[in-house]
């Protein structure tokens, strides 16, 4: 009696037995014919397979810069002087009509509403001079140690109840210092864009002029004057 | 082509994990802010101007005071009383200066007094120089070596508001043995409102 011994199907992990073909593969008994298997396809690169987040991250970007830059609209914006909406030279008129949120301190009919500002300047002079004429109210004030004085004379024209507080007349030199920012006006007149006996800030005159005075360096070459409400709207007068 | 949702490995969580830790272990033990936020100090002494860039700041004198008297208060310290009387001069655009504080040897700071007329900030435009006085209450054994530390930031959160920005520090120039000359003296001092400096043949009347 023959007795047919069926070798054992050899594990996988187990390795290859000795003496069995090198080709086949493990689990597969000898004269097996292994089944086609699909040819692996070929593999989209990083770039194609993250396309659509590769395309939306500069728009993430952009809305992100946006909705963190509130600080610049909200607070720096708003405070300064930052749009230049005319320019001209000494003698011509420069328009400037801007919107501001009004409080209601000088029109209580105003108060928190948008009033549109609109009033033409006109700078007609700037010289230095070597004294400062007395203030209307407080003792004379003598030019520092150290300092030029300037005055710079402007023609204003607007509506009468035009709203001038905050009132900036400001000399810019070469290397960019500005002097006169501050709406405070040497010589302690309330407004530097009234006349000195003006009170409050609003307009009575369709027409009116203003010398107002300002401390600058010695060495100061001064370039331009600019004209603004506290911002962000400005004029540039360009000196000769 | 891979089909089906991707396994999460334990090599690929190492990676993340890893990665974090080391993000936060950068933060943490690196001298950040020493290397990112410093402020660029000028240093200086008494009598010296100061270029901050934003302004000149010259530190004229430095007193002491027990009394500080003014029209409103006369003020007594509870140390004594370390008067620094400075002039700034702005040269960019109207400023704030809001930064001072002493710092003695031992690294604490004292901060302005308001009392008796004197200054914790001033304010100045281009044009012209602004002299203010700034008074700090000190013990006795804060005066040897104290440096006043002005600027246009503020100190206040270790200094947060004068990140990146110019400082000036200036050495009073205090001794051991002028600290307990300085102690010992009873001094009234009635600081001047902030204001130009007085005038010199420089200047004229209108």
């Amino acid at each position: 009696m023959t007795t047919l011994v069926t070798p054992a199907v050899p594990g996988p992990g187990r390795g290859t037995p000795p003496g069995a073909a090198p080709s086949l593969q493990p689990g597969m008994l000898p004269g097996s014919v292994p089944p086609d298997l699909p040819a692996p396809a070929r593999r989209r690169g990083w770039w194609r397979r993250n396309i659509v987040w590769l395309v939306l991250l500069p728009i993430a970007v952009a809305a992100a810069a946006g909705a963190s830059s509130f600080r610049v609209w909200a607070y720096w914006w708003p405070v300064g002087l930052h749009h230049e909406v005319d320019r001209v030279s000494v003698g011509e008129p420069a328009h400037m009509a801007a919107e501001y949120y009004d409080l209601g301190l000088s029109v209580p009919e105003r108060a928190n509403t948008t009033v549109l500002r609109e009033i033409d300047a006109t700078v007609t002079g700037i010289e230095q001079v070597e004294r400062l004429p007395p203030p209307l109210y407080s003792d004379p004030v003598a030019i520092p140690d150290g300092s030029v004085a300037y005055e710079v004379q402007v023609h204003f024209a607007a509506e009468p109840q035009t709203d001038v507080a905050l009132c900036q007349i400001i000399l810019v030199a070469e290397d960019g210092a500005r002097y006169g920012e501050s709406n405070t006006d040497l010589l302690g007149g309330p407004n530097r864009c009234l006349p000195p006996d003006a009170e409050g800030s609003l307009s009575e005159q369709p027409e009116w002029d203003v010398s107002s005075f300002l401390l600058a360096d010695p060495d100061a070459e001064i370039t331009q004057v600019r004209l603004g409400f506290g911002g962000p709207e400005y004029v540039t007068v360009d000196l000769p | 082509m891979r089909h089906g949702r991707r396994r999460i490995t334990w090599k690929g969580t190492a990676l993340v994990v890893g990665a974090v830790t080391a993000g936060c272990a950068l933060v943490t033990y690196l001298p950040q802010d020493d290397a990112v936020d410093a402020p660029f100090i000028v240093e200086g002494e008494v009598g010296q101007p100061l270029d901050l860039t934003y302004a000149e700041l010259t530190v004229t004198e430095v007193r002491v005071a027990d009394v500080l008297t003014s029209p409103a208060e006369a003020a007594a310290a509870a140390g004594t009383f370390l008067v620094v009387d400075a002039t700034w001069r702005a040269t960019q655009g109207e400023t704030t200066f809001s930064g001072a504080e002493v710092t003695d040897e031992q690294g604490r700071r004292f901060w302005p007094s308001s009392r008796g007329g004197c200054s914790t900030s001033a304010s100045a435009q281009p044009g012209y120089a602004w002299r203010t006085t700034y008074c700090f209450d000190v013990p006795r054994d804060a005066l040897e070596g104290a440096t006043v530390r002005l600027a246009r930031g503020d100190q206040t959160e270790e200094h947060g508001g004068q990140r990146r920005d110019a400082v000036a520090v200036v050495d009073l120039g205090i001794t051991a043995s002028e600290a307990d000359a300085l102690w010992k003296a009873a001094e009234t001092v009635s600081p001047e409102a902030p204001g130009y400096p007085p005038a010199s043949a420089g200047g004229s009347e209108g």
